[in-house]
């Protein structure tokens, strides 16, 4: 190494560094490579790739009904909204009818995963600007909802709860005791995890007027969800498509305001994530009052699930991350001709590289952090 | 100006920050010493995949439901008499569905609650319910169907 | 050293031994004991780090070990001792295998003037403030060497970080130490502590209700946790960005020396502000006791302690942002005054 050593003149060259996909902060195995001058990063590249599972190849091969579980494993943290609309697709496709007791289970169960899913973002975007005790007081209160769902669905990752045309179980009156409990303590616990890092000072300072993304940029990278409303876009499916029963239920959509900073800032996009957890108790609240008396959980449905020959949908759901949808072609057999998946963290991710140029390394881990990624569902 | 602003924010929300986890230590802990003690599972928690052997009928549902294949079954007999001679779960495919359990018409198939379940090797992971088979939960009910099951397997 | 020194020179077998050989031999024994003292400290203060961040967070800590776990960290240690030592191909071979040794010895050597009790002091020395802030800098050569022989990148980063960090704050530590040194006219940390004995209900004398000195206390505290690497400022280990900063490539016992060197300093730094502010050994109502001392330095790592697991982690201009927007001109016009204000009382 040593050896020849000719002194050369002084000249200054980028240092590439590779983020993952061994990293604690890339939520999975992604791998970003920097281009970085000191600290500032001038270009950064995200490879995926490496959790790729032929998801959608698998789903032609396989039946319709058995595809659920495979839903699940794509966005790990939010598997029953991903389960949901895999069942809500197949339904539209085979012209199911789904009855309506199934629909608030449904809502139930689908609101309470998005509290699950953003409370693991709230605690991670703390981790990843160094505070450690908020994420394990943001899991303390997961567990609470995990364990309402493991009384539903017996799965506490991987729920595996919808089916084509219903859910696994019926509703049990202690899992609607259990959520009751869960609402009258969150509130409070949420409140003091705000004190604690939402409006910490530091925390304000890491994270406000960092990456801020337009409204016009984030439509153009197609950005969905949460973070598509931080950056200022009213637009949830909830509301503006109503599926499901999600009409009967009454509920804002929080938009990013740049309370800290300016709109579309990591700080918002943090936030809005937590409002979503105060409409979604609204949401859990009306549901429990109005959970109907009776009927069927899973409508009558054939052993084999065989849509007509032709038949195509796209149909979308809003997941905690932002719009899944999945766009299927029967050919009249058991199983789907031709399905596709968008995942929403793709498509998010797809920012990174415009929004990291001229930042520093520990915002620019910050900034992946509020994209809120699930690799699983990036790669499926 | 700012600046210091930012500074006496800053030490006004560290002390809150400081109170709140102050209140925490005086909350108890809510962490289960796991091997000393246990954490209540839910009725329907899906633990080890489990085959009572006795009571399947091999009707092959399960087989077919599995989005994974993961079950392997050999039968013999027609009818009333169709009994299972291996009936494999591997472990390392199995994805804890429950998918084969919803379609098993007798209910031999079903999801224990058994979480500890150790390999120290891959092939452990392979388990021939036939020759290896659970305790039976079906032997306290009065039904009279086991019972020539049992006798059925000493005769063959 | 000298009264160990007197004490043995009565045996007429070490008294033989030319006085060279003599103040090595003691000068072993010496750093022997300090260095068992050190390694103590360092396991308590790591068992307190623990389970203060276990209550914090709803969990129990370690409880298998002794009791309540008291013995996990001795068995951590003995666990690090067993692991394999695994040096990286293309590290820098001897800067990597003596990195750790020096920061741990920088933590060390600073143990020397730091009194444990009114009467035993390792070494008097009547510049000790100086010798502390002195022997506190070797900690950042340490550091940057081990990030430099890691020949990883992230390693690197942390390095340069920490050579950035550690220089500047150097300075308000400097400053802020000034105005009770000022009070007290003196560089020795006993003579300091002296004159914090007795006024009101025994504490009155502290130097900390000295309104000049409260600031400066308060802002000793800030750059004693930028000089320990605590959160906030943790920036050269920065767990989430850094993967673990200096040390990524460190395993086993090397590992084992920074962990026990960033106890070893945060008991020095606050060794040091209880003898600088909270007056030292002296307690409320005349009370004189090195037990008293003890509780003070606990009650002021539980802080820090309480601190970093509380705050999330400034980013690197902030942090110099702090250091020289805010704490030094903080210090300069907190001396000015406190020396104006000196002069004036005095005349």
């Amino acid at each position: 190494m040593a050896k020849a050593a000719r002194p050369k003149p002084l000249q200054g060259e980028p240092l590439i560094i590779q983020m993952g996909p061994q990293h604690p902060s890339t939520h999975g195995v992604l791998r970003v490579e920097l281009e970085t001058d000191g600290e500032i990063v001038s270009k950064a590249t995200p490879h995926i790739g490496y959790l790729h599972r032929c998801k959608e190849k698998i789903g032609e091969k396989i039946p319709y009904e058995q595809y659920v579980p495979y839903s699940d494993r794509m966005d790990y943290l939010a598997a029953i909204n991903t389960n949901w609309t895999w069942a809500m697709a197949v339904e539209k496709l085979a012209g199911i009818e789904v009855p309506a007791r199934a629909e608030w289970i449904r809502v139930f169960v689908g609101e309470l995963n998005r509290i699950a899913s953003h409370l693991v973002f709230q605690g991670c975007f703390g981790l990843d600007l160094g505070a450690i005790t908020p994420f394990l007081h943001c899991f303390r209160e997961r567990e609470m909802v995990l364990d309402i769902l493991e009384e539903l669905s017996g799965g506490r990752l991987c729920f595996n709860y919808m089916r084509i045309g219903g859910v696994a179980g019926d509703m049990t009156p202690r899992a609607m005791q259990m959520t009751q409990d869960f609402l009258t303590q969150f509130r409070s616990k949420l409140d003091s995890l705000n004190e604690l890092l939402s409006f910490n000072q530091i925390f304000i300072r890491r994270s406000a007027n960092i990456g801020v993304v337009t409204a016009d940029e984030a439509i153009a990278y197609g950005w969905t969800g949460p973070i598509l409303r931080a950056s200022g876009v009213d637009w949830d499916l909830r509301r503006d498509e109503p599926y499901s029963i999600y009409d009967q239920f009454e509920f804002d959509v929080p938009v990013g305001q740049g309370l800290k900073g300016q709109v579309g800032d990591n700080w918002d996009r943090y936030w809005v994530r937590v409002q979503e957890m105060y409409q979604s108790m609204r949401i859990l609240e009306q549901v429990i009052v109005g959970f109907p008396e009776g009927g069927e959980f899973k409508a009558k449905v054939p052993a084999v699930i065989r849509p007509p020959q032709g038949a195509e949908v796209y149909v979308r759901g809003e997941c905690p991350r932002g719009e899944v949808a999945f766009y299927i072609i029967s050919d009249g057999s058991g199983t789907p001709y031709r399905m596709k998946v968008r995942g929403p963290s793709f498509c998010n991710i797809s920012a990174l590289e415009a929004i990291a140029k001229d930042m520093v390394v520990a915002d620019l881990v910050s900034t992946l952090g509020t994209f809120d990624l699930v690799m699983g569902e990036v790669d499926r | 100006m700012a600046l210091l602003k930012d500074i006496f924010a800053g030490f006004y929300t560290t002390i809150k920050g400081m109170i709140v986890t102050g209140k925490e230590v005086m909350v108890p802990a809510i962490t289960v010493q796991y091997p000393y003690a246990k954490r209540e599972y839910a009725e329907r928690m899906r633990g080890m995949l489990v085959n009572d052997a006795s009571t399947c009928i091999a009707c092959g549902r399960c087989v077919k439901a599995c989005p994974v294949l993961c079950i392997k079954m050999e039968y013999e007999g027609k009818g009333k008499e169709r009994r299972p001679v291996v009936f494999e779960i591997d472990y390392i495919k199995c994805c804890w569905c429950s998918l084969c359990c919803e379609v098993c018409p007798v209910e031999s198939l079903y999801m224990s609650h058994d979480i500890e379940t150790v390999f120290t090797d891959r092939t452990m992971m392979v388990r021939d319910f036939c020759k290896d088979p659970i305790p039976s939960k079906k032997i306290e009910a009065p039904a009279a169907e086991p019972a020539p099951v049992a006798e059925n397997e000493t005769k063959q | 050293m000298s009264i160990l020194l007197s004490w043995c020179q009565q045996i007429s077998l070490f008294n033989a031994l030319p006085l060279s050989i003599q103040y090595l031999v003691l000068g072993v024994v010496c750093a022997v004991i300090g260095l068992t003292m050190v390694s103590v400290v360092s396991l308590i203060a790591v068992w307190m780090e623990r389970k203060i961040s276990a209550h914090m967070q709803c969990r129990v800590g370690p409880m298998h070990v002794g009791w309540h776990g008291v013995l996990q960290t001795l068995a951590d240690g003995f666990k690090l001792m067993l692991k394999e030592d695994i040096i990286p191909a293309m590290a820098d071979r001897w800067l990597f295998i003596l990195a750790p040794f020096l920061v741990f010895s920088g933590a060390l050597l600073s143990w020397a003037v730091i009194p444990l009790s009114e009467s035993f002091v390792p070494a008097d020395l009547n510049i000790g403030v100086l010798y502390l802030l002195a022997t506190s800098s070797i900690v950042a050569i340490g550091i940057i060497m081990a990030g430099w022989a890691s020949h990883n990148k992230w390693s690197l980063y942390g390095a340069m970080r920490t050579a950035a960090q550690f220089l500047s704050y150097e300075i308000p530590t400097a400053l802020h130490i000034l105005p009770p040194v000022l009070l007290a006219g003196s560089l020795n940390l006993g003579e300091i502590v002296g004159q914090q004995a007795g006024g009101f209900l025994g504490v009155g004398n502290w130097f900390l209700w000295n309104p000049f000195c409260f600031i400066a206390f308060v802002a000793y505290y800030i750059s004693s946790l930028a000089e320990t690497n605590r959160t906030p400022f943790d920036l050269p280990e920065s767990e989430s960005e850094l993967v673990s900063g200096f040390h990524t490539e460190y395993s086993g016992i090397r590992f084992s020396f920074f962990f026990m060197a960033e106890y070893a300093d945060m008991f020095v730094v606050s060794a040091l502000g209880v003898l600088l502010f909270l007056g030292g050994w002296h307690g409320p109502f005349g009370g004189s006791s090195f037990v008293l001392y003890f509780l003070k330095i606990i009650v002021l790592m539980s802080v820090t302690m309480w601190l970093r697991w509380t705050l999330p982690r400034l980013r690197i201009d902030q942090l110099m942002g702090v250091c020289w927007k805010f704490l030094i001109p903080l210090g300069l016009i907190n001396i000015l005054l406190a020396s104006a204000w000196m002069a004036f009382s005095q005349s």
